[in-house]
Formats: C-alpha cells, sequence, structure tokens
C-alpha cells in the first residue's frame, strides 16, 4: 500500500484553479498575474529581506562594482535550483519539507533539522525588525513603534483564516521591493561600469579575507537560506499545487528570481556611491545608516526611498519567515492544523507560532544597545552555514522514486544540486575558521 | 483548497552505513564551524 501513495495522491488532486480559456487578453493577464504571485516569487522576494538588502549595500559600499555584482547574480541562479526542487517535493508529494525529513528520516533528524530551522528564522526575523526599525527611524518613527507596526503585521496575515488572502498581502507588499530600483537610479550607475564589472568578472586582489568572505557568504545567505525550502514546499502544498502545477510552479520560481535578482542588484548599486566617495560606514550610527550616509550623494528622495525600500524587504519578511517556522512546528506535531486557510481556533499551535516568533524577535530589537548591524550581517552568515544539512535532505529526496515517481531530479538538477551544497559548504567553513583565527591576532 | 493532513505516512527511508555516517559528520562538521562563528561574532562584540 505504501509503494504507490504519494503518486496517487499527486495524480488525482484537481489542479489549482485557473481560466478555462486562455483566448483572450483579460485571460492571457490572468494567467500572467497567476505566474507572479505564488509561492516561488513570495520565496524570492522574501528573501530579498532586511539583512540580505543590507548585505548587498554592504557589498556595494565596501568594494564598489566589480566581483560582488556577477556574485550576486551567481546565487540568483543557485537559488533557482534549490527552490524549484523544494517546489516539486511539495507539490508532487502534497507534504512539506519538515514532514518529509520526519517521517523519511525519523524524529532524530526532524527535530535536528526544524530546531536549524526555527534558530536561523528566530535570529533573521530579529534582522527583519532591525531593518523596519532603522527604515522608520529615518523617518522619525521610535523603535517601539517599529516593533508593534511589525508584529500587527504578522497578526494581520494569520487575521482572515485563507491562505489566498495571506498570499494577496505578501504579494502587495512585494511590489514595494521594487523601491530599490529608484535608489539604484537616483545613484546614477554608469551603465558600462555595471556592464563592464559583469563581463570582466574577476577576484579581488586587494580585499582582506575575513572582510569578503564574510561578504562573499552573507551574500550566499542572502539568497539561499533554510527558511526558503520550508516555505516554498509548504506553501506550494498549502496552496493546493499538484504534479499538473509544476510546469506554473517553475514559471513562478523563475519569476521570482529574475525579480529579486533585480531589486537585490539595485541594493548593491545604490550603495556603490559611498565606495566612490570613501565614505566610512563606521561614522553612522545604527539607527538610520545606510539611508542617512547616502543623503548627502543621492538626495532626500532617494534615501527616503532606501528607508522605505528596508521597511518594505523587513515586513514582506515578517511574514514568509514567521510563516515559515509555523509551517515546520505545525507539520511535526501531531494533529495540529497547519494551514492558513484554518482558523486561530482550529490550528492554535500554527498560528501561535506565526504570531509568537514574531512578537520574540520584536522583544530582542528593543533591548537596549543591542549590536543591530553586527546581528544583521551575521543572520545571512548563520543562515549559510546551516544550509548545506537541509541541502543534502532536499538533494536524497528530491531523488527518492518512492515519494517522487517520474518527478525525481534530472541529471543536470542533481550535478547543479551537489555543486551548491559543495560550494556552499566550503564557503561557509572557509568564513568560519578564517575569522576564528583572526581572532587570535 | 485546504492542505490534506489525511496523507498516509511514508515509511524510512532505509540509509546504508556510509550513508548515515556521511549525514552526522556532515552535521558535527556544521556544528563546529558555527561554534566558531558564533565565537567570532561574540569576540568581536566584546
Amino acid at each position: 500500500m505504501l509503494q504507490q501513495p504519494v503518486t496517487a495522491y499527486a495524480e488525482t488532486q484537481i489542479s489549482i484553479e485557473r481560466p478555462a480559456s486562455r483566448g483572450g487578453a483579460f485571460n492571457r493577464l490572468a494567467a500572467a498575474a497567476e505566474i507572479l504571485v505564488g509561492p516561488g516569487v513570495l520565496a524570492m522576494l522574501g528573501e530579498n529581506d532586511g539583512p540580505s538588502m543590507l548585505s548587498y549595500a554592504t557589498s556595494g559600499a565596501s568594494y564598489g562594482l566589480g566581483f560582488f555584482l556577477p556574485f550576486i547574480l551567481l546565487t540568483f541562479a543557485a537559488a533557482y535550483v534549490v527552490q524549484e526542487m523544494a517546489m516539486r517535493l511539495g507539490a508532487v508529494t502534497g507534504r512539506g519539507y519538515g514532514e518529509l525529513v520526519f517521517q523519511r528520516f525519523g524524529k532524530g533528524w526532524g527535530w535536528i533539522s526544524v530546531g536549524d530551522l526555527v534558530l536561523t528564522n528566530l535570529v533573521t526575523l530579529v534582522t527583519e525588525v532591525i531593518a523596519i526599525r532603522i527604515g522608520m527611524g529615518f523617518f522619525g518613527i521610535p523603535a517601539w513603534g517599529a516593533v508593534l507596526s511589525a508584529i500587527a503585521l504578522v497578526a494581520a496575515g494569520s487575521w482572515g483564516s485563507r491562505y489566498s488572502r495571506w498570499e494577496r498581502l505578501c504579494a502587495g507588499l512585494a511590489v514595494f521591493n521594487a523601491a530599490f530600483i529608484g535608489v539604484a537610479w537616483f545613484a546614477h550607475p554608469s551603465a558600462g561600469a555595471v556592464a563592464a564589472s559583469i563581463a570582466t568578472w574577476s577576484p579581488l586582489p586587494d580585499a582582506a579575507p575575513a572582510m569578503f568572505l564574510m561578504l562573499m557568504v552573507s551574500n550566499i545567505g542572502a539568497t539561499v537560506t533554510p527558511w526558503m525550502l520550508f516555505f516554498q514546499q509548504s506553501a506550494s502544498v498549502d496552496k493546493g499545487m499538484t504534479a499538473r502545477d509544476l510546469r506554473r510552479g517553475r514559471q513562478n520560481t523563475a519569476a521570482g528570481a529574475v525579480l529579486a535578482a533585480i531589486t537585490g542588484c539595485a541594493a548593491f548599486i545604490a550603495a556603490t556611491p559611498l565606495f566612490d566617495n570613501h565614505i566610512d560606514m563606521s561614522q553612522y550610527g545604527e539607527g538610520t545608516g545606510f539611508a542617512e550616509a547616502l543623503l548627502p550623494l543621492i538626495g532626500r528622495h532617494g534615501a527616503g526611498l532606501f528607508a522605505l525600500g528596508l521597511i518594505e524587504a523587513g515586513a514582506m519578511a515578517m511574514l514568509t519567515i514567521s510563516a515559515s517556522s509555523a509551517y515546520a512546528v505545525g507539520e511535526v506535531v501531531r494533529g495540529a492544523g497547519c494551514s492558513f486557510d484554518l482558523s486561530p481556533k482550529n490550528a492554535p499551535l500554527f498560528h501561535g507560532t506565526n504570531l509568537g516568533v514574531a512578537a520574540l524577535a520584536g522583544a530582542i530589537v528593543l533591548i537596549p544597545g543591542a549590536p543591530l548591524m553586527a546581528i544583521a550581517l551575521n543572520a545571512n552568515l548563520l543562515a549559510t552555514i546551516l544550509m548545506p544539512a537541509a541541502l543534502v535532505f532536499l538533494l536524497i529526496m528530491s531523488n527518492d522514486k518512492l515519494v517522487m515517481g517520474a518527478h525525481v531530479n534530472g541529471k543536470w538538477t542533481n550535478r547543479l544540486g551537489i555543486a551548491i551544497a559543495v560550494l556552499i559548504t566550503l564557503a561557509g567553513g572557509a568564513y568560519a575558521v578564517v575569522g576564528f583565527l583572526e581572532t587570535f591576532k | 483548497m485546504t492542505r490534506d493532513r489525511t496523507l498516509p505516512p511514508l515509511p524510512p527511508m532505509v540509509l546504508s552505513a556510509s550513508a548515515q555516517t556521511g549525514l552526522i559528520a556532515l552535521r558535527v562538521f556544521l556544528g563546529v564551524i558555527t561554534v566558531m562563528a558564533v565565537y567570532t561574532f561574540v569576540h568581536g562584540m566584546a
């Protein structure tokens, strides 16, 4: 009986609702909108979060155009490979990542995976509140106001008990990720210099190893992280996707990767005037940071847009990362409801986790004297260091014929997936060792 | 559509001894570099 259950599940489920005909312009528009609103876009733009945008901006401010611009593009290509596997696994099996690890690898590995996720998610959520606090601080809003706004947003996501409503709230916020394109415009980058940095990609000869490795690993963690796997797989299930929706899921994931790459690179480019003008970022307080530093270089409107972009990046990720924690906990506790379609009364653990982790992160940010920027950059490092474990399980499960049937990984997906896992492991290990040894100097 | 929570549980995957060892070795390695990274972070704050 257990030899066929998942394939049978995938093939007997109805597909997600879609227009019956593609004939009219309206239907074509609806189909395009459907591709742009889905777990793939939400995961990718959700990962263009506060620490990620601060990481891209720090790279631009520290090294200017050059190594990091093509590197960021490469990380988004890697993110597509990884997220496509997560989407496919969710759509074909009808199960979330945590649920599958528990069932196929046992409780030990299951709890370790969920433990990694909850830890990295909590640290990342702290940084999302930091981003919102920094962004709102530019407009004179006090820290407690920023924290309350962040928690209220997550509560609003739970309200209504509809996955589609929650998804639209995220998608509506995600549009404002484009604010960073506006900031890059105000920075007046040279198109020739941007093209040259991509065409002549080469290592930075004069970079200090520890700082360079920290930014490289931080940028990897800004694009490929454990919460994205958990989130996209679980949200694909919650949306009702099945094996018949794989093509649409791939389009949605690719659209997310392209959109997120554009805005991520825009945040990087927006900060390059700081490098060009030899601005020392350490002179700026952690209350307003980049927006304040950019103010004399790109003007009030550009700096204000940067602050708005940070608020959006943090807000969007508050929703998706809290949801990722809620999915993970809800999936592994037997009998617990695990869907935005269920009310808080019917799924108290799911909604309680969703709101609880956000509230805890908010409380941590209000601790006086907390090193906010250092926490923001290190959140991505932690995500990168713990990512290989999640990637290995993802690769094994994506090749598991019992659950994936004909939808197991192809040869090239496996080659790319293994290469990504090895490179992330090496980068995380190199940073940890070099940084550790530097503390003894 | 609410996700289907009535799916039958899947049987545990049988991992070879070398696969189990590999997973444990990766986990130990990641644990060690996590401790090193956390130490570096805390040292930087001091």
